[in-house]
């Protein structure tokens, strides 16, 4: 038996219920009507009897027993015809609730099947939703896990691709990263200087030098790491520079590079353009060894990093960049080299000596070009060395108020 | 679910037969009460009616009147007046016991109708979990 099916039932069962009580009702409210006549009946009968017989013995005429016997019996005829009348209306009232309670359970019991229609309408409503919901999820669970496999395969290239060239990138970055620590150190000192102590006023000037160094190290190894990468002429520059700014890039090295490249390292030409020359039938062989030609390479740009790296920090410690060269022939050297050799002479140190006293002392540069001018005209290069050292902690003349 | 394993069906039936049984119980003792209460009156009126025929008597027989029209008028007013004592009596009494019966299956009338109405709502409920529990 459905749901349903019982609550009919029950139903049933209540509009008995129901109509039993009211039948019981009016049933018992009849006896009662019915019982209360007969009392009034039979107290009626009891007095007529008792007044009737007391007259008869004391004489009373017909006459008056008749009038007797009618006052007596007024009252009870009275109140039987209320309670006959109280009858009719508990049967009529019976009747009526009757006939509402068995009309109600007759629509309650009519409403079952639009209740049914209406709880299959909500099930159906929820099972849509749920069908919908579990549509969507579904669509979403296919989308995420497209999105998961593509973004993986994507990611598993993007790895392959940045493993490939992270050994030559780091090892470029390492080599700079070292060339950066060899760069002069003015400015440290500079920086002890007390406040508007003419040494502060070289700062500027050495920052700029040290910036200089930089620059020219740094952009003279990444040239030496493009070219250890083989591509000097691809873009080879510009992609080390983005390596250099954490942009990960990744070296696009062409049949054309390969064979180059092998030629570079004494291959025959004739022998790499048959084994570079896509496509091929052999192109599964060309593609393994255009690897090893890869790997190579990296070692190959590898060494020259590390080669440019040492070059650029000897140079870059010992003054002998281009930068230095200028500077060597501006102040009358023939050579940095020369100029290095100037620096360890006596006289040199003689000059800086003075030129420290001059320094403490805040004189002026044209009192250091005084107390040198007794050297000027053995030794006009170291002068004009140590005058150029010195000149960005010194004012250019001394400043002595009027007394 | 059948609706006899229902917690909720089960309390409302609970509090249901309790209800009909206390209006039950209440029907009775009111019906009772309105039982005691004429059987008590009864001998009352009756006492009192004899006795105030025999006052009426006494009254005609000091006069030298005992037979008399007039003594046999005054006790049948007497006995009218007691008649009508007595059916007011029981016309009440009867009045009472229909209007206590017919509260009570009024009263009966509202709980069944109201069991009615509890028992489409639970199963609709029911019908409703049972098909949704699944699809949660």
């Amino acid at each position: 038996m459905g749901t349903f099916g019982e609550a009919s039932q029950k139903q049933n069962d209540n509009r008995r219920a129901a109509l039993d009580a009211l039948a019981r009702s009016g049933s018992e409210g009849l006896n009662a009507l019915g019982g209360a006549q007969m009392q009034v009946r039979a107290t009626q009968n009891q007095a007529l009897d008792q007044a009737l017989g007391a007259a008869a013995q004391r004489g009373a005429p017909e006459g008056m027993q008749q009038r007797i016997a009618s006052t007596i019996s007024a009252p009870a005829d009275r109140t039987v015809m209320n309670l006959q009348a109280a009858q009719g209306r508990l049967s009529a009232d019976t009747a009526r609730r009757t006939q509402n309670t068995g009309s109600y359970f007759d629509e309650a019991s009519a409403a079952v099947p639009a209740v049914e229609a209406d709880t299959a309408r909500q099930i159906a409503l929820a099972q849509w939703k749920a069908a919908k919901k579990n549509e969507d999820e579904e669509k979403g669970f296919s989308e995420l896990a497209k999105w998961q496999q593509e973004g993986y395969a994507q990611g598993l290239a993007e790895a392959q691709r940045a493993s490939e060239v992270q050994t030559v990138q780091q090892q470029l970055l390492d080599e700079i990263a070292g060339l950066r620590q060899h760069m002069p150190q003015p400015v440290q000192e500079a920086r002890v200087a007390p406040s508007g102590h003419p040494l502060s006023r070289g700062l500027h000037f050495a920052e700029q030098e040290q910036d200089t160094f930089r620059n020219e190290g740094l952009t003279r190894a990444t040239e030496q790491a493009a070219a250890g990468l083989g591509m000097p002429e691809h873009g080879g520059i510009e992609a080390v520079q983005r390596q250099l700014a954490g942009e990960t890039v990744r070296p696009q090295v062409t049949h054309d590079d390969l064979r180059g490249a092998y030629a570079d390292l004494g291959g025959d030409p004739l022998l790499a353009g048959g084994l570079f020359q896509p496509p091929t039938a052999s192109e599964q062989l060309s593609d393994l060894m255009a690897e090893d030609f890869l790997g190579s390479y990296r070692e190959t740009g590898a060494r020259n990093v590390r080669e440019a790296a040492q070059n650029q920090s000897a140079t870059d410690r010992l003054g002998f960049g281009d930068a230095a060269v200028a500077k060597a022939r501006s102040l009358g050297f023939e050579s940095p080299q020369a100029m290095q050799a100037a620096q360890e002479t006596p006289a040199y140190a003689e000059m800086k000596a003075l030129a420290d006293d001059v320094v403490l002392a805040g004189e002026s540069l044209d009192d250091l070009r005084y107390l040198l001018s007794e050297f000027a005209a053995s030794d006009p290069q170291t002068v004009a060395l140590v005058l150029d050292e010195y000149r960005p902690y010194l004012v250019s003349e001394s400043y002595i108020p009027d007394e | 679910m059948a609706l006899g394993q229902d917690p909720t069906w089960l309390a409302y039936m609970r509090a249901l037969g309790f209800e009909e049984g206390e209006a039950t119980a209440n029907a009775e003792q009111s019906r009772g009460q309105v039982e005691d209460r004429l059987a008590f009156q009864r001998p009352i009126v009756a006492e009192q009616g004899e006795m105030a025929r025999r006052g009426i008597s006494a009254g005609f027989e000091s006069r030298g009147v005992f037979r008399s029209g007039g003594h046999e008028t005054a006790l049948a007013e007497q006995r009218r007046g007691e008649q009508e004592q007595v059916g007011a009596l029981e016309l009440d009494a009867a009045n009472d016991v229909a209007g206590i019966t017919g509260s009570l299956a009024q009263e009966i009338v509202r709980l069944r109708r109201q069991q009615t109405e509890r028992d489409m709502d639970i199963s609709q409920r029911q019908a409703l979990d049972a098909a949704l529990a699944g699809l949660a």
